[in-house]
């Protein structure tokens, strides 16, 4: 069977390893967003979601979806701001626990985003389109 | 005792005290209750003791709306009936799925899921399977780990399985046989019910042979005990006191035909799917089989205002992994037959022996079962139905062998149903995803507003068509199963169910073929 991205469901199996994004990481450091200057921010975003998404490809496909919902393209300061609250993370595992949290939240009070039938937390979505707008 | 009705003289008349049409799953289980009583059981069977091509093709009849399974195949006209091909899974109505619930039009049972209790109770021999522990207890029963999930979202339900299905001629033959009370017939189709000239009551049902013989029984009471489509059509069929058909002043029977939606829902993917392989599949409790499923809460039912359904977990094995062909491998040689293609199995065990080296170690060391990766994983639904007038059986011109007018079955679904599916779809993934043990793909008919996947199909339980109600303007029989406005005709099976739930109906069916017999022991016994 072949789904709307074009795939088998064999390759649909292989996408486990960027939907179900992160193990979770003990110790991590969160700093207050104001503290970061927005060009920095970008760029150490950019790097931290390099290190996180071991498939970038498909992170794309989701974000470039859930994009396709705005008439206009979302700032991206203003999605981190959604979804990181106040407090922006300082490294890979302060982003992966971060998330976490944020995933357990979304998905257990039902604020959920389908993208081309995946049914996926609101935080985890953005966190996707972040890789296509940074 | 057993008798063949071609070998009684034309024009042959039996006298019982009870009369059974029907010896499926209800009619045995009835008659078996009189079983040593001082109540004389006549049980009128249509087939014989294996299948036979006329006999079954007496169940041809029409389908439209829905696609549906062909009437000629997905029931069976012997003794036995249905359970001789039917697949052993059992569970009980759930408490609400017997209460009034406002958001589900002609919801309501006149009988309470306590009134049965004692019933359910009887019927687990039966069926081979027990304890009653079909609810989020049964997992301390067996070993697997129940997942996190919410259960005030999204409960945990068990099924339990006949093993190996229970056939009911095959297994109760002997005992009917033996009974100096029981007289079952064989090759005996009921073709007509005689009322008295009022209309209150039977005095007779009409009986013939495919061999043209013609005859009929007598008896202090009558139970209809012939199937979901079956009972509707006989019922209607003996119009020649009451024009529309016994019990059918208002209309009503044939009509409020429910099914099962099964339908796939949807895909999972994750990086591990170990914790879902060994949890969420068969279980044996005392060598009884449980199957995990989950279903709405009560409250999650009242609130969004949906129908009960369940979903479970289910998966494609991966048939080119190691283990799949290791464990061909081990039971070809464990049965001592050859293997096709030996060399390649034995290439696909050595290609992946990590896979294979895993399994052993779990099976040998820690005692587990075998899990095969999977190809892919996946979501089955099957939901209750939502009672629907428009949804029913009726008579067609064309006529059968017998010379009875055939049945066109018009299933049809409403937006309840579907909408049902989908919530309780989403809720599983939003189960899976918050306690991330995976994620999930709606499949591409739930991506949109409305319609059904190509693989939607009924699970062959026809029910509703003879509801229970306590009014007659609402059902054909009464709480004692009786057909209002006839004092001894009763009918047994699943047509009688005024809502079903999402439990496969047969264990429900037995439970309320006891109860029956034990009315019927107070009135005639
Ligand atoms: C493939 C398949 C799988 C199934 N799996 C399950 C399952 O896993 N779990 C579950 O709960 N249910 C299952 N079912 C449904 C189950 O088989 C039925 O619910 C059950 O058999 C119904 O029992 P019954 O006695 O009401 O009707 P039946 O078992 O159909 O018996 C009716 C009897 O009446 C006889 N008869 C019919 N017309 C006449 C007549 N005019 N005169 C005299 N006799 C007549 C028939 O020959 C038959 O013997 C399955 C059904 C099928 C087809």
């Amino acid at each position: 069977m072949i789904d709307s991205f074009g795939f088998t469901r064999r390759k649909l199996l292989s996408w486990g390893a960027v939907i179900a994004l992160l193990p979770g990481a003990a110790g991590v450091a969160a700093g207050a967003m104001r503290d970061w200057a927005p060009d920095d921010l970008a760029a150490h975003m950019r790097d931290l979601l390099r290190e996180i998404f071991g498939d970038r490809a498909a992170a794309k496909a989701l974000g470039e979806a859930y994009l396709r919902r705005y008439p206009i393209p979302p700032d991206p300061a203003d999605v981190m701001r959604d979804l990181f609250e106040d407090h922006f993370p300082r490294d890979a595992s302060a982003l992966a626990r971060l998330v976490s949290e944020r995933r357990v939240r979304d998905f257990g009070e039902g604020r959920t985003i389908v993208l081309d039938g995946w049914i996926l937390a609101r935080s985890e979505a953005q966190l996707c389109a972040l890789t296509v707008l940074l | 005792m057993i008798i063949d009705f071609r070998t009684l003289d034309d024009g042959a008349s039996l006298d019982a005290d009870l009369c059974i049409i029907g010896a499926g799953a209800a009619g045995i289980s009835l008659a078996h209750e009189f079983i040593g009583t001082s109540v004389s059981v006549c049980i009128l069977e249509s087939g014989g003791m294996e299948l036979d091509g006329d006999i079954q093709a007496l169940y041809e009849g029409e389908t439209a709306g829905m696609p549906y399974f062909d009437l000629a195949t997905c029931r069976l006209r012997f003794l036995g009936g249905s359970t001789n091909h039917w697949a052993g899974w059992c569970r009980p109505l759930d408490e609400t799925d017997f209460e009034d619930r406002p958001w589900v039009s002609l919801s309501g049972w006149p009988i309470r899921r306590a009134d049965l209790e004692a019933y359910y109770q009887r019927a687990l021999p039966i069926f081979e399977i027990g304890p009653l522990d079909f609810d989020a207890h049964a997992w301390e029963g067996i070993e697997a780990t129940r997942p996190a999930f919410d259960e005030a979202k999204l409960r945990s339900i068990f099924w339990q399985f006949s093993p190996p299905p229970v056939h009911f001629g095959e297994k109760y033959r002997e005992d009917l046989e033996a009974a100096s009370n029981i007289r079952l017939v064989l090759h005996a189709s009921v073709v007509d019910i005689e009322m008295d000239t009022g209309g209150g009551e039977v005095t007779a049902v009409g009986v013939r042979s495919l061999d043209g013989r013609n005859g009929r029984v007598r008896a202090k009471a009558f139970v209809l005990a012939c199937g979901g489509i079956e009972n509707a059509r006989i019922l209607l069929a003996a119009n020649s006191v009451e024009p529309a058909g016994i019990g059918n002043r208002h209309g009503i029977v044939g009509r409020y035909f429910m099914e099962h939606p099964n339908v796939h829902s949807g895909v999972i993917v994750t990086r591990d799917p170990q914790p879902l392989m060994e949890n969420l599949v068969l279980h044996f409790r005392d060598s009884v089989p449980f199957q995990p499923g989950f279903a709405p809460s009560v409250d999650v039912q009242r609130e969004l205002g949906i129908l009960n359904a369940s979903i479970r977990f289910a998966y494609e094995p991966d048939t080119e992994s190691g283990t799949y062909a290791f464990q061909e491998l081990w039971h070809g040689l464990k049965d001592g037959r050859p293997v096709r293609g030996l060399g390649e199995k034995i290439w696909q065990v050595l290609s992946d022996i990590d896979d294979v080296s895993r399994n052993v170690y779990r099976k040998v060391v820690e005692g587990k079962n075998f899990t095969t990766r999977p190809r892919y994983m996946f979501v089955a639904c099957e939901s209750e139905q939502m009672p629907n007038p428009d949804s029913r059986i009726m008579l067609i011109p064309e006529k059968d062998a017998l010379g009875m007018n055939k049945v066109r079955l018009d299933w049809r679904l409403s937006e309840l149903d579907r909408r049902t599916v989908e919530v309780v779809t989403r809720l599983f993934a939003e189960e899976l995803g918050r306690t991330d043990l995976a994620r999930f793909r709606l499949e591409d008919w739930l991506q949109k507003d409305s319609g059904w996947g190509d693989d939607l199909q009924g699970s062959n339980h026809h029910m509703g068509t003879t509801r229970m109600a306590d009014d007659p303007r609402h059902g054909v029989v009464d709480r004692d199963c009786r057909v209002h406005g006839v004092s001894n005709l009763f009918v047994a099976g699943s047509s009688v169910f005024p809502t079903g739930g999402f439990a496969t109906p047969t264990f429900t069916i037995v439970a309320l073929a006891l109860r029956l017999a034990d009315h019927l022991k107070t009135r005639y016994g």
